[in-house]
C-alpha cells in the first residue's frame, strides 16, 4: 500500500521525521555534553562534603570524653541516608576505634576488607586529606588524617595518628547533575522543537505544499484528467519547478495530442529510415487498418517495392521524390497482399532529416472508394455532358447574382453550334452571347428576365434573333428556376434554334395573307393594313388614297385561253404594276380580276396621275396572251368620316364608272367627264 | 484524522522526558534503625544471611546506640523503620512531625530490662528522693514507673537523671546516680560493677515491655509489599537461629560487639515472638494496646501532662495480615 501514499506525504513524513531525529540526536549530544559538565562538580561537591564530615570528625574526636560517647556520635553522624560509612581507626590501623557498625568495633582494618571503607584503611596515610571517587558506586571518600594535639580521654588518645575515613553517597549529587543535564536538554529539546516546528511549517509552506499542488497537478495530468496547472506559488525555486512543470504539462500535453492524432489520423503516417541496408518504419495504426499494410514490419526495400502494382507509377514517385524532395497527393494503385484486393492510395512524401539521416515522411490515404466513386461520377458527367451535347440546341445553367451581375455555371457545347462560337470564345461568359443578339431583341429577352426575378422567381422564356456567321438565326430560351444554396437566384434552361419555325410561321403568315398567283396582298392581310394606315393617316393629318383596278375582259381571255392563261395574265399585271408602285405602296388582289393599290401619303390628284400612270403602263404592255390588257381603275381618297368599306366602295364606284365609261380608263372622285376626258388623252 | 510525523515525535518527545523525569522518584529504601539490642539482632540475621535479599527487599541497617537515638534518627527522617517499644512510639506521635505505626511485635522482654541499684538503695522503695539514671523518652520510663507502682511510690517522688544507655554504667559507677533503668547489653556491663544489685527487672511485670517494628506512614502506604517481604524474611532469621543456635548468637554478638554468652544470657530473658505468634498481641484486647496503653500512662505520670492519643490509631496490621496470610 506503500505507493498508495502520496508522494508529498512521504516527503514529509521523512522531513519531519529527518528533523525529529536531528532534534533528539541535538537533545540528546546536549543532554551527553551537559552531564559530563556537570559531573565534575557533582564529584567535587560530593568529594568537598565527605571531607567536611571527616575533618569534623577530626575535630570532635581531639574532645570526646569516652569512647561510647564517640561511638553515638559516630552512629549518629552516620545515621544521615547520605552517609555510607564512617570509621576511625588507629594509627596503626590494627583497630577500628568507632565505626558507623557497631559490628566494627575492635575490628582490624583487613578484617573489614569487604566494607566500604576496608580500602581506605589499608592504604597507606597521606600527610594530606585524600578524598577518592568510586564512579562505580557513585561514591566520594574523604581520608583524613586525625590531627589531635591535646587528646583529653583515652579514646582520643588511642586515634593520635589514625584516620578517619568517610563514605558518602553521592548517588543524589550524580543524579542532580544528570537530573541537569536532563533539564538542559528538555529545555533545548523544547526550543528546538518549536524551531524544528518552524522550519517544518516553513518548508511545509513554501516547499511541500506548492510541490503537493504541483504533485496533484502532474497526477491528474497521468490518469487523463482535465489538465491542471501546477500553482506558480512557493519559494522561488519551488516557482521556477512550477514553471517548468508547466511546461513540461503543457508539452506533454501537446505531444500527448499529437500523439493521438497521430495514432487516430485516418491516413497511415509513417516514418520511413534506411539504415544499413535495412528499412526501419515507423507508422500509426491506420496504415494497417485502412491500408492493410503493416509498415512497421517492412524491413527491406524490396518488400516495399512489391507493395506497388505499377511499376512505372513507383519509378515516377520516386524520381519525383528525389527531384524535387516532396511529392503531393500522388495516386498510385497497391497491392497490399497476395489475397487482398489493390487499392488506390494518395500518397503525399517528403525528404526530411533526422540526428543528420535523410529519412522520408509519408502520408498515405485510401482513396479506393473515392477513385471508383469519381470514375463513376465522370462517366456519369460524361454521360450527362454527351447528352447535353447531343440535343438539339443548348442545355445552361443561369445565376442572377444579388448585385445584378450575370454568369453562366454551365453551358453545353450546344451553345458553341447556336452562335456558331470559335473554340477561343467562352460561353461561360454572359456578354459572348448578349453581344451576339439582336439590339432590337435584346430589351425584349431582358425584360422577360426582370419579369421572371419579379417577386417569387418564375418561368423565363424568350424568343430572340442572333447574329451568326450563318446568319441571323431565332432562338427560343425557356428556362425554370431552381432551389440552390448558392447566391443570387440560379435557373435552368434551353435554348433552342428555331429559325425554321420562325421562317416556316412567316411563310404561312405571307400564305394567308397574299395571294398566292400574284403574290399581291390577299383581302384577309389587306383590310387590317388598310385600318392601320387609315388610322396612321387621321392621326398624323395626311392624304390616304385607293386605286380599285379591275382587268377589262378578263372573263374573255379565261373563256378563249383557259385559266392557265388566265393567271398569267393575272401574274403579269401584277408584276407589271408593282414593277412602277412606289416602296410605300401596297398591290392587294380584292378578288378575281379586281386588285386594290394602297397609297399613303398620297393626295386625289396624286392617287389620279399614279392610276392613270398605271393604266398606260398596262396598256403598253404585252400579256402573255398576245394581246392588250387594259384596266379600269377607279380612284377613291380618305375623307375624315370613311371607314374601311365606305373608302373601298368608292374606289369600287369609281372603277364602275370607268367600266361603264368604256374601260381602260380612271373613274375617281371626280366628274365622269374627267375620266372620260382622260381616257380621250 | 491521523496526527501528522511531527505532532506525533513533538509528543513522542515530552512524553519521554516527562516519564524520565518520573522514573527519578524511585520509593525509598527501607531504612531501619536499631540499637544493640539482641532483640531486633534477628534483622540483622536476616540481612546478613541474606533472607532480606531473597525476598528482594533492599534493608539498609543503620546502628544507634539507644532507642532514644533510633527514634531521634526516625523523626530526623534519616530512617523510616526503628525497633522500638510503644513508648517511643507514643513519643513520636507526641511530637506529630512524623507519623508512625506499629506494624509488628517483635519481641516480648521477659527480663531484659532491669533497674540496676547500688548502696544504700536495695529495693524499689528505697528510691524515694533518689536519682534515677534513665534514657529520656524511652523504654525506661516504662520499666520505671511499672516498678514504681508495683513498689507504690508515687513517679514524682523520684529524680529522673536523663542519660544514654552508654553513660549509665559510668554514672553508676562514680555514684553520681543511686540506680539506672536499663537492658542489655549495657545492663550486663553494669551488673559486673561490685555493689551493683538488680532491685526490678520485667520479670515482675511480663506485659510491661513488647518490642515492636515502627513504621512510617509513608513507608506503610507506598512500600506495603515490601513491608511484608521484610516480616517474612524476619520470620525465616526467626526460624534459621532457632535451628542454628550458636550462630545466630555469633552473628547477633558480632554485630553489637559483645560476646556470645552475653548474648545468649540475653536471650534468655527475651522472648522473640514469630508471625505466628502475633495474634494475642493484636486488637482492642491484645498486650500491645495495653503496652501502649500504660506507655501512655507512664509518659503522663513522669511528664505531668495528659496525653490524648487512641493507642488503636498508633497500630497498623495490615502488612502483618498479609505477611501471615490472615
Amino acid at each position: 500500500m506503500k505507493h498508495l501514499i502520496p508522494l508529498h506525504k512521504r516527503i514529509e513524513a521523512r522531513i519531519a521525521m529527518a528533523l525529529l531525529a536531528l532534534a533528539a540526536v541535538f537533545v540528546a549530544v546536549t543532554a551527553w555534553v551537559s552531564y559530563l559538565e556537570h559531573l565534575p562538580d557533582a564529584r567535587d561537591t560530593a568529594s568537598r562534603q565527605a571531607l567536611q564530615i571527616a575533618r569534623t570528625m577530626n575535630y570532635a574526636v581531639e574532645t570526646v570524653a569516652s569512647r561510647s560517647a564517640l561511638e553515638r556520635f559516630v552512629l549518629t553522624v552516620a545515621a544521615s541516608p547520605r552517609i555510607r560509612a564512617i570509621a576511625l581507626a588507629s594509627a596503626d590501623g590494627e583497630r577500628i576505634v568507632a565505626g558507623s557498625r557497631l559490628a566494627w568495633r575492635d575490628r582490624s582494618a583487613r578484617e573489614l576488607a569487604d566494607t566500604p571503607v576496608g580500602p581506605s584503611l589499608t592504604r597507606p596515610l597521606p600527610e594530606d586529606d585524600v578524598t577518592l571517587w568510586r564512579p562505580q558506586r557513585s561514591e566520594a571518600v574523604a581520608i583524613s588524617r586525625l590531627r589531635i594535639t591535646d587528646p583529653v580521654s583515652a579514646v582520643a588518645r588511642s586515634l593520635v595518628g589514625g584516620r578517619v575515613v568517610v563514605v558518602l553517597d553521592a548517588s543524589d549529587v550524580i543524579a542532580r547533575a544528570r537530573n541537569d543535564a536532563l533539564a538542559d536538554g528538555a529545555w533545548l529539546a523544547g526550543a528546538v522543537s518549536a524551531f524544528t516546528l518552524l522550519i517544518f511549517l516553513l518548508v511545509r509552506r513554501q516547499v511541500m505544499r506548492p510541490i503537493n499542488r504541483i504533485y496533484h497537478a502532474l497526477k491528474a495530468q497521468q490518469f487523463g484528467e482535465s489538465r491542471h496547472a501546477a500553482p506558480e506559488t512557493g519559494s522561488p525555486e519551488i516557482r521556477a519547478l512550477a514553471r517548468t512543470v508547466n511546461d513540461f504539462l503543457d508539452l506533454h500535453h501537446r505531444v500527448d495530442r499529437y500523439r493521438r492524432v497521430f495514432q487516430d489520423l485516418p491516413v497511415a503516417v509513417a516514418r520511413i529510415r534506411l539504415a544499413g541496408g535495412r528499412l526501419r518504419i515507423e507508422a500509426n495504426p491506420a496504415s494497417r487498418e485502412r491500408l492493410g499494410v503493416d509498415m512497421a514490419g517492412i524491413t527491406d526495400l524490396r518488400t516495399l517495392q512489391a507493395l506497388f502494382v505499377n511499376d512505372n507509377q513507383r519509378r515516377a514517385l520516386t524520381r519525383a521524390l528525389r527531384e524535387h524532395g516532396l511529392v503531393q497527393g500522388r495516386e498510385v494503385l497497391i497491392a497490399p497482399g497476395p489475397d487482398a484486393p489493390q487499392r488506390w492510395i494518395a500518397v503525399t512524401a517528403r525528404l526530411a532529416l533526422e540526428d543528420g539521416k535523410t529519412v522520408i515522411d509519408v502520408i498515405a490515404e485510401d482513396i479506393t472508394v473515392r477513385k471508383e466513386a469519381m470514375q463513376r461520377l465522370n462517366a456519369e458527367r460524361d454521360r450527362l455532358r454527351d447528352i447535353a451535347d447531343s440535343i438539339p440546341g443548348a442545355v445552361y445553367e443561369y445565376r442572377l447574382m444579388p448585385d445584378g451581375s450575370e454568369r453562366f455555371p454551365f453551358v453545353s457545347d450546344g451553345l458553341r453550334t447556336l452562335l456558331g462560337l470559335s473554340p477561343e470564345e467562352r460561353t461561360d461568359d454572359p456578354g459572348t452571347l448578349w453581344s451576339r443578339i439582336l439590339p432590337e431583341d435584346l430589351d425584349q429577352m431582358r425584360a422577360a428576365t426582370r419579369h421572371a426575378n419579379i417577386g417569387t422567381p418564375s418561368e423565363w422564356h424568350a424568343e430572340f434573333r442572333v447574329r451568326t456567321d450563318h446568319g441571323v438565326r431565332w432562338l427560343f430560351g425557356h428556362a425554370i428556376p431552381a432551389n440552390d444554396p448558392g447566391p443570387g437566384q440560379l435557373f435552368r434552361g434551353v435554348l433552342i434554334d428555331i429559325t425554321e419555325r420562325k421562317e416556316l410561321e412567316a411563310r404561312l403568315d405571307r400564305a394567308a395573307r397574299h395571294d398566292a398567283l400574284t403574290g399581291a396582298l390577299n383581302r384577309a392581310g389587306f383590310e387590317p393594313l388598310l385600318e392601320h394606315a387609315m388610322a396612321t393617316a387621321r392621326r398624323y393629318d395626311r392624304p390616304l388614297s385607293l386605286l380599285m383596278a379591275d382587268l377589262d375582259h378578263f372573263k374573255a381571255v379565261n373563256d378563249r385561253y383557259g385559266h392557265e392563261m388566265g393567271d398569267r395574265v393575272l401574274a403579269h399585271f401584277a408584276r407589271i404594276v408593282s414593277d412602277r408602285l412606289r416602296n410605300s405602296d401596297t398591290l392587294v388582289r380584292w378578288g378575281g380580276e379586281e386588285f386594290i393599290v394602297l397609297l399613303p401619303e398620297t393626295d386625289p390628284d396624286g392617287g389620279w396621275r399614279i392610276a392613270e400612270a398605271l393604266r398606260q403602263t398596262v396598256a403598253a404592255s404585252t400579256s402573255p396572251t398576245g394581246e392588250a390588257v387594259t384596266v379600269s381603275i377607279g380612284v377613291a381618297t380618305l375623307r375624315p368620316d370613311d371607314t374601311v368599306k365606305s373608302l373601298i366602295r368608292r374606289a369600287d364606284a369609281g372603277a364602275y364608272r370607268a367600266k361603264r365609261g368604256g374601260r381602260n380608263r380612271v373613274g375617281g372622285p371626280f366628274s365622269g367627264t374627267t375620266a372620260t376626258q382622260s381616257a380621250a388623252r | 484524522m491521523p496526527l501528522s510525523s511531527l505532532r506525533r515525535g513533538t509528543i513522542l518527545l515530552v512524553v519521554v522526558f516527562v516519564v524520565s523525569a518520573c522514573a527519578r522518584d524511585d520509593p525509598p529504601a527501607l531504612r531501619l534503625a536499631i540499637n544493640p539490642w539482641p532483640g531486633y539482632g534477628f534483622f540483622y540475621i536476616a540481612q546478613q544471611q541474606g533472607f532480606t535479599a531473597d525476598v528482594g527487599v533492599d534493608l539498609e541497617i543503620v546502628d544507634t546506640m539507644s532507642l532514644r537515638d533510633s527514634r531521634l534518627a526516625f523523626e530526623r527522617g534519616q530512617v523510616n523503620l526503628i525497633g522500638a517499644t510503644p513508648l517511643e512510639l507514643v513519643q513520636i506521635a507526641r511530637r506529630a512531625d512524623r507519623e508512625a505505626r506499629a506494624v509488628l511485635v517483635l519481641d516480648h522482654s521477659m527480663s531484659g530490662d532491669v533497674i540496676l541499684a547500688r548502696p544504700p538503695v536495695s529495693a524499689v522503695r528505697d528510691l524515694r528522693g533518689r536519682d534515677v539514671a534513665v534514657e529520656p523518652g524511652s523504654v525506661n520510663l516504662l520499666v520505671l514507673a511499672s516498678a514504681l507502682e508495683k513498689a507504690g511510690v508515687p513517679a514524682s517522688d523520684v529524680r529522673l537523671a536523663p542519660m544514654p544507655q552508654s553513660a549509665m554504667p559510668d554514672a553508676l559507677a562514680d555514684g553520681e546516680v543511686s540506680a539506672a533503668v536499663t537492658y542489655p547489653p549495657f545492663s550486663d556491663r553494669m551488673e559486673r560493677l561490685p555493689e551493683v544489685r538488680r532491685i526490678f527487672d520485667t520479670t515482675e511485670s511480663p506485659d510491661t515491655v513488647v518490642d515492636v517494628l515502627v513504621a512510617s506512614k509513608a513507608i506503610i502506604r507506598q512500600r506495603p509489599d515490601a513491608l511484608r517481604r521484610l516480616m517474612r524474611a524476619y520470620q525465616r532469621a526467626l526460624d534459621w537461629a532457632r535451628a542454628n543456635p550458636a550462630a545466630a548468637t555469633e552473628l547477633l554478638a558480632r554485630r553489637s560487639s559483645q560476646n556470645s554468652n552475653e548474648i545468649r544470657r540475653a536471650l534468655e530473658r527475651i522472648r522473640m515472638i514469630g508471625l505466628r505468634e502475633q495474634r494475642d498481641y493484636w486488637g482492642e484486647n491484645g498486650h500491645l494496646t495495653g503496652a501502649v496503653r500504660r506507655s501512655i500512662a507512664a509518659l503522663e505520670a513522669f511528664d505531668g501532662r495528659s496525653i490524648d492519643l487512641d493507642p488503636e490509631y498508633l497500630l497498623d496490621g495490615r502488612a502483618l495480615k498479609k505477611a501471615t496470610g490472615r
